[in-house]
């Protein structure tokens, strides 16, 4: 596969604020890429740099392989769906959608024009919408003209500036299998920025997560969610289990971290170098139970359950080890005699060597 | 629920209003008084309207007024739209300054600038007569209809330019198809708001209208001064109402949603 958008050590700044530092980045053709990060990272800045709104202060942007640098918005093949959907009010749906076909088809008859726009308003299922105003719609209607709007000039990559925050729950589950189906129909590199990981989990071929104007990981959703490479990955993808200290040989050979506060943990990993080695865990691989049934993990530890949140699936409990240390543990729901802990009770929280991993800084 | 006003403020909405609205109440019931002399009722006519219809001065003065007030409305309004555009999408030194400048006018008095306007004329020795009406008109509308544009401009959603831009349109493009589509509602408001300006203006009118032009609002300050007669009632009736509509519509202009 190919590169449908290539960044090259992409710089952007506003006055003093670095919104983007250094980026570099490929997105292979037809691939589904999310991009998620806080709010203020620079997810909007990307994608108007891919769309030719804004120009790089250093660096190259290439898109199918030409560097786009110095060619303006109108002439790069790519679209956005932006944030707030920007859909021209004094326009009905169809010329909304027909909006960049009548620029790109200079000379289409009006019945062209009329069988592609119509065409593609099928594709997000809106066929009978045109005579409406964008002010008539439903936010998942306004959404839909968007992409529509897009997808009618089959550009090389499609870029969705947080699509679903503006919907509720119901209509963002619904809407998000709609993008899958049509990224899949039309085979189009799709750009999809977001805040929600788990959306960009569920959704993508791969992902970027971003901070403060830098890329810290790219990768596909399970090695994201699994193996994150950085406190700050590890910490977004909701494993706040975060430990650090030096690395000490247990007699039999095996590894293990020592912390700060006494703990020592026995882990799966060889230690990329150094002394010291920084651990990420995710709350679902802890065991929260009681010190009598005994559970054979590799890693056991005393503790004092804190507080306890029900979150309808699962129970989460937050756990102060002998040591001090906190731990985050959630426990599915369908184990019911576990989430009958109290804050209080005295637990054993355990887990198996190989759930530890390594975070590199 | 509603909340109904208490007793005491409506009363007191219901003086105000009078007290605004009773001296055109009197020029309206005058207009329609066939006494010809005396503050006495003597019955209802619409003869003194007939009478101005046939009355060629009035006719005339019409004539001029809409020779003005045309003219000065469509060149306020283009400057205004491209003043308008500077403000909102350029930066220059100055800028701020230049703003606050657009107010100046607004507050001053018609007769300064009335003065002023003519002692321009008289330096550069230009006769005066309609051209200078509409020059003095268009200088003093000008400001109302930028700052008229300017407000709705604001109001225009920046990413809808970015938007076309993105799916295809060149800046000029955009301009047509997007910007000026939306600021359409604004540039009618500020033509609809400049018209009675102009077509009204008295004092600065006086200024530089030297002797043969005579505009309707000056029509009627030399009818008053050989006396008032019915006739000034009715002709001064049908003054205020025409703007007065024209002013309501670019209101509800102003107001409708973008
Ligand atoms: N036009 C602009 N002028 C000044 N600062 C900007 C502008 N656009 C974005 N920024 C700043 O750049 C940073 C990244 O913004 P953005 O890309 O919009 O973030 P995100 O979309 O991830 O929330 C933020 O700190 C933001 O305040
Ligand atoms: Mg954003």
């Amino acid at each position: 596969m190919s590169a449908t958008v290539e960044f090259r050590h992409v710089t952007k700044r506003f006055g003093d604020i670095l919104a983007l530092q250094d980026i570099s980045l490929c997105l292979e053709n037809g691939e589904f890429f999310s991009v998620i990060g806080p709010s203020g990272c620079g997810k909007t800045t990307l994608l108007k740099l891919i769309g030719g709104l804004l120009t790089p202060d250093a660096g190259e942007i290439l898109i199918d392989g030409k560097v786009v640098n110095d060619i303006p918005s109108y002439r790069r093949s790519s679209n956005i769906v932006f944030q707030n959907y920007a859909l021209f009010p004094h326009l009905n749906v169809f010329e909304n959608v027909a909006f960049g076909l009548r620029l790109q088809m200079t000379g289409a008859t009006a019945s062209e024009l009329r069988h592609k726009a119509d065409k593609a308003l099928g594709v997000v299922r809106l066929e009978d919408f045109g005579d409406r105003m964008p002010g008539q719609l439903s936010g998942g209607q306004q959404q839909r003209v968007a992409v529509a709007r897009a997808l009618v000039l089959r550009p090389k990559v499609i870029m969705l500036d947080e699509p679903l925050a503006a919907l509720d729950r119901k209509l963002r589950k619904e809407m998000q299998a709609e993008l899958r189906r049509i990224h899949q129909e039309v085979g189009i590199t799709f750009v999809y920025v977001t805040h929600d990981h788990e959306v960009a989990m569920s959704m993508s071929d791969r992902l970027a997560v971003m901070d403060h104007g830098i890329i810290e990981q790219v990768g596909d959703p399970d090695t994201i969610y699994h193996r994150p490479q950085t406190r700050f990955v590890a910490e977004f993808m909701g494993a706040s289990n975060i430990f650090e200290g030096e690395i000490a040989e247990q007699t039999d050979g095996a590894r293990a971290l020592r912390t700060a506060s006494g703990l020592t943990i026995d882990v799966d990993i060889d230690p990329s170098s150094g002394k010291t080695m920084c651990l990420s865990l995710r709350p679902e691989l802890i065991d929260v139970y009681t010190p009598d049934l005994g559970i054979p993990h590799q890693n056991q530890y005393q503790g004092e359950i804190v507080s306890r949140i029900f979150l309808g699936n699962a129970v989460e409990y937050v756990v102060r080890l002998e040591t001090d240390d906190i731990i985050l543990s959630r426990v599915p729901s369908r184990q019911l005699r576990q989430s009958a802990y109290k804050p209080g009770d005295r637990v054993t929280a355990g887990w198996n060597r190989d759930c530890c991993n390594e975070l590199k800084h | 629920m509603n909340r109904r006003s208490p007793p005491a403020l409506t009363i007191a909405a219901i003086l105000v209003f009078c007290f605004i609205y009773a001296p055109l109440m009197v020029l309206v019931a005058y207009s329609l008084n066939t006494a010809e002399y005396g503050v006495g009722w003597g019955g209802f006519t619409l003869e003194w309207y007939r009478r101005i219809f046939e009355d060629r001065d009035i006719q005339r003065s019409l004539g001029v007024s809409l020779l003005v007030s045309i003219p000065t409305v469509l060149v306020s309004t283009a400057l205004g739209t491209v003043n308008a555009f500077a403000l909102y999408r350029f930066q220059f030194r100055g800028k701020d300054f230049y703003k606050f400048m657009l107010y100046i006018p607004l507050v001053m008095p018609s007769v300064v600038i009335g003065i002023s306007q003519l002692l321009l004329f008289v330096f550069i020795k230009k006769e005066l007569g309609i051209l200078t009406i509409i020059f003095a008109h268009i200088s003093f509308t000008v400001p109302l209809t930028t700052l008229v544009i300017l407000g709705r401009m604001q109001r225009i959603d920046r990413t809808l330019e970015d938007a076309a831009m993105d799916l295809g349109a060149d800046e000029i493009t955009t301009v047509r198809r997007v910007t000026l589509p939306l600021l359409k509602p604004g540039i009618y408001a500020a033509a609809l708001l400049a018209f009675p300006w102009s077509f009204n203006d008295f004092v600065i009118t006086y200024f530089v209208a030297g002797v043969g032009a005579s505009t309707l609002p000056i029509r009627v300050y030399s009818m008053i001064r050989l006396g008032v007669s019915p006739m000034v009632n009715a002709l001064g009736t049908l003054i205020v109402l025409i703007p007065l509509l024209l002013v309501v519509a670019g209101i509800l202009l102003e107001r409708r949603k973008i």
